[in-house]
């Protein structure tokens, strides 16, 4: 090794191994937003949804699907054989095609007699095709019929424990061949039925419904896809590629967005944070520095011995963060996947994002370490010999304020384009925006505090007036530690703000399927208002509505069903097609504004509606008993009036009839919770004669108790002669949508906790930085308990400084982004409170414990 | 790479002084602040003598060994140091004129304290080019001729004052260089560690060296050679 390098080792080594408690705060610094970084990267990682996984999941292991254009339920659709035959003259030679179709309201019974009435899907998944659609635990698919493989949740609920059981479909057994899970849906009951058996096709006849069929395909190498697809539209199916799948991975767009805004203010944090550290080390070194010269060391050697050191430094912090951040990644990622109600699979690692955080950590920190040693190298060694801080010519400080005049001009330039919403810019702007206004507020501070850099250093009789004066006669200390903690606050801000913002959203936009305290009651007949008493008596139930019915109206022998009109339906063309190319609901429910799933109008009583919807005034009820309004259950995207309309299919697509036109009461007790599985909106029997509209299906009551009803006690308290046919749920399905909501406040705390850490290093850093002073204080007479109060007043108001500009610069940061991202503000007081208090109180206890004890005349002693 | 300096002892022969100043002023500030630390100081300083710098604090006895060291530029003047003009040099060229030619001594010491007191003496001798072992092999020596050759492995903390200094007129002699400036190396120490590191200086100078004192202790003005007195940046006694 060189020479000169071996030495710039050996001093930049020992200077990181000597200064155990400097080396200590500085890899704090380094290493948690390494540590952040890494943790965020990898539970992102963990959680989102990449395009391969997303085809996996819509597709299997084939090239995509086949889906019938019409939606209508084909007379062949329990008998693929027959379908396939019909559909082989529009495809190539050696296409391969695997059946599958929607079963809707399938009743499964257990061996001990539990049952549950399910959505699933037929789908042979011992066929390659269908590779990764789910995720096998137990066993493995069979394409015998008279299998059946079941979702996790769904064995537990009719008392499957292993593969090998039975279970039964009306009369007939199926054997339970493999238990899968679903990653995205893992709360869903759901089956898969080899389809095309005798036993399979007598169990689809007892469904409540069938989907309209589909295929998953494989086309041979050579195959003229733009012909096929003309030949397949003749035979009535569209070819789906990619859109579905689309649909699933842009779900992890929203997480990626806020993973990257976090990864920005990260970087920002980091390059700031070791900047401010970097400056506190190379002051400390000023004197051997000056020795270095004065023995006759080359400038580049002692640049050497800064750049070796902040290198060793940065390199222990990153990889210290790295490994925090991957041990925080795989303690929180299953706690987190499960408060969201997923499966997240094992932990992805991100080792590359990691790797390249690392990296840039350790350049940033080399970059920071190099900018105040050449500063400092510039100097006489006379002047650093005598170690006394560098005195800012008036040229210095002219430019400064000239980079903060171009800064502070840029932010008002973002702030502006924000205000005119220049669009898909906002976010782009947004990062500008919390950049450079920090920045530009911390270097205005610094051009006034350098101005009064002359401040006597003397202590004055107020402690809280030293504090100020004290930090006046180091501004450069204190600007570079107030721009520090400014972008902490400014990044705590911002999470703060977008994650309770996200959150927000998405409690306006999560519908859960049933409270917890609820069950769903799909009775065969009518009760009585004596029936569901005694309903509510045996199962202790606060509540049992009046039974609503769905409503429909009657064309060519068909009942459709009514919906309220709401952005939803836009997702329909104008040749009356779903714009997404399947008959999947979910891309259209992600597409749509107010998120309504299976949006539907009920028919119920004065009675039930009120049960349902909230209590109305005298002339609401008035106006919904007399059909002159009706009434929303689920606000959301509804305004002041609503269509109502009736979706049927044709074979060319689907026909929208308006029914009537109501105003909509929206009652003032309404409930705060939205459930799915309630109709939209309620009209009474006069409104639904006044608007053509028949009730259909089965009554239907909700049952509201303190605690989640069993499902079988519900079931025993109906009349004896209604338990045969009736439905009870009391699932609440969980929402991978509502996962932000559920986990914002582990977000805040996390939040809250980096911040008072790294409140505690920075304060550790500048008390030490000021050692000598307040030695020199005690030795001209201040009390070791003064000497506190001094310290603590001045990292107190060090961190006040910084959270007022940060938290400003973080709130307007996150206006400018959550306004890009089409979400409302929401501002989450009692947590900015919490983050700006525990770090003042961090501030002074930390600055007022590590003041030194003892007092020493000499500076240099 | 850099570049050898000769170390030869002044460059016109045995008589002539291994560092000359002639007319040296320095100035300070500019308007009200300015301030003239040296006015036109002329002096020599030769081998093997042991040189007093004395007067009062502020009187410019640190101005003048950092200029003669390389360490300060002079406003005006000519200082010639073993035959090398050091006004005409610039930074790079005095740190290399540095490494080669001038030894220091200064009052706090300034041991580096991240190094063990072995690295702190091979440090200069390294800086000059030096290979590792024959510094090692040096260092030892020059511990030795000082009196704490049992401390190699501590670091300067773990040293008195008394011991620190001693190490730091090891690191000093260490390489031989022609010339050897000592800040008040007395002034942090007591009486009979003063005496101690009077007499290695002494000793020091009589191998060849010229060695410089900045001074108040009247006895190392006692044991010095020649004195030379500043007053208000003028030499009035001494002075070539």
């Amino acid at each position: 090794m060189n020479r000169n390098r071996r030495l710039a080792w050996i001093l930049g080594w020992r200077l990181a191994s000597r200064s155990r408690l400097r080396t200590l705060l500085v890899c704090l610094t380094i290493a948690l937003p390494v540590a952040a970084g890494t943790g965020v990267a990898a539970v992102t990682a963990t959680a989102r949804v990449s395009m391969p996984e997303a085809e996996a999941a819509a597709f299997g292991s084939a090239d995509g699907r086949l889906t019938a254009l019409s939606g209508e339920r084909s007379a062949d659709a329990t008998a693929p054989a027959r379908l396939a035959e019909q559909l082989k003259p529009s495809l190539p030679g050696d296409t391969r095609l695997a059946y599958d179709i929607d079963v809707l309201g399938l009743t499964i019974r257990g061996p001990e007699g539990r049952q549950s009435t399910v959505d699933g899907r037929a789908v042979n998944l011992a066929d390659p095709l269908t590779d990764g659609l789910y995720r096998v635990d137990q066993g493995a698919p069979s394409a015998q019929d008279g299998t059946i493989v079941l979702s996790a949740v769904l064995a537990d609920a009719v008392g499957i424990t292993k593969t090998g059981q039975s279970v039964s479909i009306g009369s007939g057994q199926f054997t339970v061949s493999a238990l899968v899970a679903d990653r995205f849906d893992l709360g869903h009951r759901l089956f898969a039925l080899p389809p095309g058996g005798p036993k399979a096709t007598a169990a689809l006849a007892s469904a409540k419904d069938l989907g309209s069929p589909r295929w998953f395909v494989t086309w041979p190498p050579q195959a003229d896809l733009p012909t096929v697809s003309g030949k397949l539209k003749g035979a009535g199916y569209a070819y789906v590629s990619s859109s579905q799948a689309a649909a699933i991975s842009g779900q992890g767009d929203a997480m990626d967005s806020t993973a990257l805004l976090v990864g920005l203010g990260l970087l920002a944090e980091t390059v700031l944070l070791v900047t401010a550290a970097f400056a506190v080390v190379v002051r400390s070194q000023r004197r051997h520095m000056g020795l270095l010269a004065a023995l006759g060391a080359p400038a580049k050697v002692t640049a050497s011995f800064l750049r070796t050191h902040a290198l060793c430094v940065a390199m222990i912090g990153s990889l210290a963060g790295i490994a925090a951040g991957q041990l925080v990644a795989r303690v929180a990622a299953p706690v987190l996947a499960e408060r969201a109600g997923a499966d997240w699979g094992p932990v992805d690692g991100a080792w590359a994002t990691s790797l390249v955080l690392a990296a840039v950590a350790v350049a940033v920190t080399v970059l920071a370490s190099m900018l105040p040693s050449r500063a400092a190298l510039r100097e006489d060694p006379t002047a650093l010999l005598k170690a006394v801080p560098p005195v800012h010519s008036t040229r210095q400080l002219r430019l400064r304020t000239a980079a903060a005049g171009t800064l502070v001009t840029a932010t008002v330039a973002g702030l502006a384009a924000v205000v005119i919403n220049a669009g898909a810019l906002t976010a782009v702007l947004g990062v500008i925006v919390f950049a450079a206004g920090i920045t530009a507020t911390a270097l205005v501070l610094s051009s006034l505090a350098a101005r009064k850099a002359d401040t006597s250093y003397l202590p004055l009789p107020a402690v809280f007036r030293s504090a100020m004066r004290s930090l006046l006669a180091f501004p450069v200390r204190a600007i570079t530690t107030v721009i520090a903690l400014g972008v902490v606050a400014a990044v705590s801000t911002t999470v703060l703000i977008a994650s309770a913002s996200v959150a927000h959203k998405q409690r306006e936009d999560y519908l859960p399927e049933l409270p917890d305290t609820s069950a769903l009651i799909i009775s065969s007949r009518p009760l009585t208002t004596t029936e569901r008493g005694a309903l509510r008596s045996s199962t202790g139930a606060s509540e049992v509505s009046t039974g609503y019915q769905r409503a429909a109206i009657a064309r060519d022998g068909k009942q459709l069903p009514v919906s309220p009109r709401t952005d939803f339906l836009d997702c329909i063309d104008d040749r009356g097609l779903l714009k997404y190319g399947n008959n999947d609901w979910q891309p259209c429910y992600l597409a749509s504004k107010s998120h309504i799933p299976f949006p539907a109008v009920g028919i119920a009583d004065t009675e039930g509606a009120e049960a349902l919807a909230g209590t109305m005034t005298d002339e609401q009820r008035q106006r919904y008993e007399s059909g002159q309004a009706a009434v929303a259950v689920t606000p959301v995207g509804l305004t002041n009036e609503v269509s109502l309309v009736a979706m049927g299919r044709k074979p060319d697509g689907f026909v929208l009839e308006n029914t009537a036109t109501l105003p909509l009461i929206h009652p003032s007790t309404a409930r705060k919770t939205e459930y799915q599985q309630l109709p939209a909106v309620l009209v009474s029997q006069a409104g639904a004669r006044t608007s053509s509209i028949i009730p259909v299906g089965s009554a239907t009551y909700l049952l509201n108790a303190d605690s989640k009803p069993a499902q079988q006690d519900v079931l025993r308290a109906l009349p004896v002669d209604a338990q045969a046919d009736s439905t009870v749920t009391v699932e609440s399905g969980p929402s991978v949508v509502g996962a932000v909501a559920r986990l914002q406040p582990a977000v805040a705390a996390i939040s809250v906790l980096t911040t008072m850490l790294i409140v505690a290093a920075m304060v550790s850093l500048w008390t030490s930085d000021l050692r000598r002073e307040y030695q020199m204080l005690g030795a001209v007479g201040a009390t070791a308990w003064w000497r506190r109060r001094l310290a603590s007043s001045m990292s107190g108001l060090l961190i006040v400084i910084s959270c007022v500009t940060g938290t400003l610069w973080g709130i307007a940061a996150s206006i400018a982004f959550l306004t890009g991202m089409d979400t409302d503000i929401a501002v989450p007081a009692g947590w900015l409170a919490v983050t700006v208090i525990t770090a003042v109180i961090t501030a002074a206890v930390m600055g007022g414990a590590l003041v030194p004890r003892h007092a020493r005349a000499q500076r240099q002693a | 790479m850099r570049t050898a300096v000769s170390t030869t002892p002044g460059a016109g022969g045995p008589d002539e002084p291994v560092l000359r100043l002639e007319g040296v002023h320095k100035v300070y500030g500019t308007g009200e602040t300015r301030h003239v630390a040296l006015d036109g100081v002329t002096v020599d300083f030769h081998a093997a003598r042991l040189t007093a710098l004395v007067g009062h604090s502020g009187s410019g006895k640190s101005t003048l060994l950092n200029i003669s060291g390389g360490l300060e530029q002079a406003t005006s003047g000519t200082i010639t140091l073993a035959g090398h003009v050091l006004t005409k040099m610039g930074p790079a060229e005095l740190t290399r004129t540095r490494a080669s030619l001038v030894s220091y001594v200064f009052q706090e010491y300034n041991l580096i304290r991240t190094m063990t007191v072995l690295e702190n003496v091979c440090l200069p001798l390294e800086l000059s080019g030096m290979a590792r072992a024959e510094a090692r092999r040096r260092a030892a020596t020059a511990l030795e001729r000082t009196g704490v050759p049992r401390h190699t492995r501590k670091f300067p903390d773990q040293l008195s004052g008394g011991e620190q200094q001693r190490v730091a007129i090891a690191r000093a002699i260490a390489d031989q260089r022609p010339l050897v400036l000592a800040d008040e190396p007395t002034g942090a120490l007591d009486s009979a560690n003063g005496e101690r590191v009077v007499e290695l200086l002494r000793e020091v100078t009589a191998g060849g060296v010229a060695c410089v004192i900045a001074t108040h202790n009247p006895e190392v003005t006692a044991a010095a050679d020649h004195i030379v007195r500043i007053q208000d940046g003028r030499v009035v006694e001494g002075g070539a």
